[in-house]
């Protein structure tokens, strides 16, 4: 065959392989990873801010329904350890930090009454929500996708996903949709194994090979550096300072420092735009609530703090006690619930990137 | 007799290109590509080109140096063409171009994510001071190059950027210096040792995401048979920094890696051939606590050799 033949065999061959691939795009293609083949284009945030993660949609493997032991008997979970406590269906729910870590969603929960708990450890924020037991799959998903560094989920029956921290839906067919929430305690495992030691806590023995005594993101949790973009850099704290932060209608909120409450238990009985709240926390035993101060009878209470006597924390005038989720356990108002207020523990940058032009509260 | 002799001596050019040397400085968004400049050294005048397939399973999941059960059901491949084109400016200088074009998939859990798209570019000045001849067994090369991020850096799902894994260019300019030994190990020169060096210096793209510096130290041997069949081995030892956003280290990125890449080669004439190569996991050190890694990975190639005075 002449050398010439040859010459131009194999520049064809080389410019038809790049054409094959060149061909295909430019871009990304096929059903997940953006949205799970969601057609609605509408979202709530800016579409150029939302980032994909990395692992894919449920990249990091949620848990489902997974195994507890009582918090008398683990023995996988230190003292000082992190945990987000849940009550729920008669139930006490732990989930360690530290498996949350390589988790953050646990579909859990009764089958007549599932909930939803998630833990974002870019963004440091818990939260729980009630499931509908009907949906033909109540479940979420990790969707891969972060907004604002905070966790994006989607619920696995209309593939709509929504943002942790936001608490709503912001793309998809359930766009605007708000879930239910449930409180979620944030407290050191001592101190929960003080205030409920039958709760059950989820275990290490999750189904998947992780190293749950490996933290995954390095120095994360006490650097200031991010590893994803978020918005309004507000530099009054430190970025990774925990919070409990209220927001009300949407725009006005405020920020209680977890490490201000000091190591007796203190009440703070506030005013966050037209809300009374009171915020019960103790830095010691390292936890925090908020709760609605105003009773649907018009009645606003004030609160003042009950020392020594978990998981009761608060008492108000009328002589009522009250539990950390806002449960009166003795007094006229025995078994009433406070109502909840829209709040999250989370990183000051994780609030403010979210709510910007938050208000810190100082002793 | 006269066909064998020709070619041993495209063989020179061919077979003392080593098959991993400057493979992970073209990574096309992070996946380090198997071979994808053999950085030929054409003799004065003379055509180097060559176009190359490559295929990535990215599905090992590794702590460290141990393996991990994947419980994600995924399923993360890269596959990329490349042409090369060298000339020989002269006896002792040469100039290299790549071009890429990548496709990169990701399924977990049957949800599937998909960007495709030309990858980066490579040019690359090659100087060879010593070449094995008749007259040498040795040889020795160095190249100084830059990456052209004239590919795809912006591929979506949807409306959202795909991870920077998941992009076909690395989307900023990067820096190459190469260096290569080789010295044959009997009078026809059929049998070589070889040796090479690489480094990678990485730009930040418009993300301000910065892929780690890489540095790459292959040990190889090639036998030209006196038969169209050539057979190369190589180690290859590659190390990579952390990635980088805002000049913040990204956690689970970059390692230490050992492989093994065994290659045939096949000479259709005294100026075509065919390789394939594969690179398979001996050992790997990977930075904190679980990253997915290449499981294998192989390459096919057609190269052909023209012009020039010899």
């Amino acid at each position: 065959m002449p050398i010439y033949s040859f010459r131009i065999y194999a520049i064809i061959f080389s410019f038809v392989s790049l054409f094959v691939v060149s061909a295909c795009g430019g871009g990304g293609g096929g059903g997940g990873g953006g949205d799970n083949g969601v057609t609605i284009s509408e979202w709530l945030v800016p579409r150029n801010e939302v980032v994909d993660g990395g692992p894919g949609v449920d990249g990091i493997p949620p848990l489902q329904n997974p195994n507890y032991e009582t918090a008398m008997t683990i023995n996988t979970v230190l003292p000082d350890d992190l945990v987000v406590a849940v009550r729920h269906a008669g139930q006490i729910w732990v989930y360690p930090h530290d498996i949350m870590d390589w988790h953050e969603i646990v579909n859990d929960g009764p089958a007549s009454s599932p909930f939803i708990m998630s833990y974002c450890p870019l963004t440091g924020s818990a939260a729980a929500w009630n499931g509908t037991a009907t949906d033909s799959d109540p479940s979420y998903g990790g969707s891969g996708l972060l907004f604002n560094s905070n966790l994006i989920l989607y619920d696995r029956r209309t593939t709509s996903l929504w943002s942790q921290m936001m608490q709503t839906s912001i793309h998809g067919l359930r766009i605007r949709e708000r879930p239910t929430n449930i409180q979620v305690i944030e407290t050191k495992f001592s101190t929960l194994q003080q205030m409920y030691p039958d709760a059950t806590v989820l275990t290490r023995d999750t189904g998947h090979n992780r190293d749950y005594d490996r933290y995954p993101y390095n120095d994360y949790k006490t650097s200031s550096d991010l590893l994803f973009p978020a918005n309004n850099n507000d530099n009054r704290l430190h970025r990774k300072e925990r919070v409990m932060g209220v927001l009300v209608a949407g725009s006005t909120s405020k920020v209680y420092q977890l490490n201000g409450f000091g190591s007796l238990t203190d009440t703070i009985n506030d005013q966050v735009g037209d809300l009374s709240v009171v915020v019960v926390g103790n830095t010691d035993l390292n936890f925090a609530a908020t709760y609605d101060r105003e009773l649907s009878d018009g009645t606003i209470l004030t609160f003042s703090p009950v020392q020594n006597d978990l998981p009761n924390v608060m008492t108000d005038g009328e002589g009522n006690v009250w539990d950390i989720f806002g449960k009166a356990v003795s007094g006229p108002r025995t078994g009433e619930q406070l109502s909840l207020t829209s709040s999250l523990t989370a990183y000051w940058f994780a609030w403010t990137a979210f709510n910007p032009n938050a208000q810190i509260y100082f002793n | 007799m006269i066909r064998l002799r020709l070619i041993q001596c495209s063989a020179i050019v061919l077979a003392c290109l080593p098959l991993g040397s400057i493979a992970q400085t073209c990574s096309c968004a992070s996946v380090p590509l198997l071979g994808s400049m053999q950085l030929a050294s054409p003799k004065n005048d003379q055509w180097y080109l060559a176009t190359t397939y490559e295929f990535h399973d990215i599905s090992d999941l590794v702590a460290g140096s141990s393996s991990v059960r994947d419980t994600t059901g995924r399923d993360r491949t890269s596959q990329a063409f490349m042409f090369e084109l060298s000339k020989g400016l002269n006896d002792k200088w040469s100039i290299s171009a790549l071009l890429s074009a990548v496709d990169h998939e990701r399924e977990v859990n049957n949800v599937s994510a998909s960007a495709s798209g030309l990858g980066d570019a490579i040019v690359m000045l090659k100087y060879a001071p010593k070449a094995i001849s008749l007259y040498s067994s040795t040889s020795l090369s160095f190249g100084i190059g830059a990456r052209l991020p004239i590919g795809v850096d912006d591929a979506t799902q949807q409306g959202v950027d795909l991870a920077e894994d998941m992009q076909p260019s690395v989307g900023a300019y990067g820096g190459i210096l190469w260096a290569y030994w080789a010295h044959a190990l009997n009078d026809s020169k059929g049998a070589r040792i070889y040796v090479s060096l690489s480094h990678t210096q990485n730009g930040e793209n418009d993300r301000d995401y910065q892929f780690g510096e890489e540095s790459t130290v292959t040990l190889g041997g090639a036998y030209q048979t006196q038969t169209p069949w050539g057979f190369n081995l190589e180690l290859l030892y590659r190390t990579a920094d952390r990635d980088q956003r805002n000049s913040v280290d990204i956690p689970n990125t970059g390692g230490n890696w050992l492989d093994v890449i065994p290659a045939v080669q096949y000479h259709l004439n005294e100026s075509l051939a065919l390789s394939a190569a594969a690179k398979i996991p001996v050992s790997r050190n990977l930075n904190d606590s679980l990253q997915f890694t290449t499981k294998y990975s192989f390459r096919l190639s057609l190269s052909y050799v023209f012009g020039g005075t010899g």
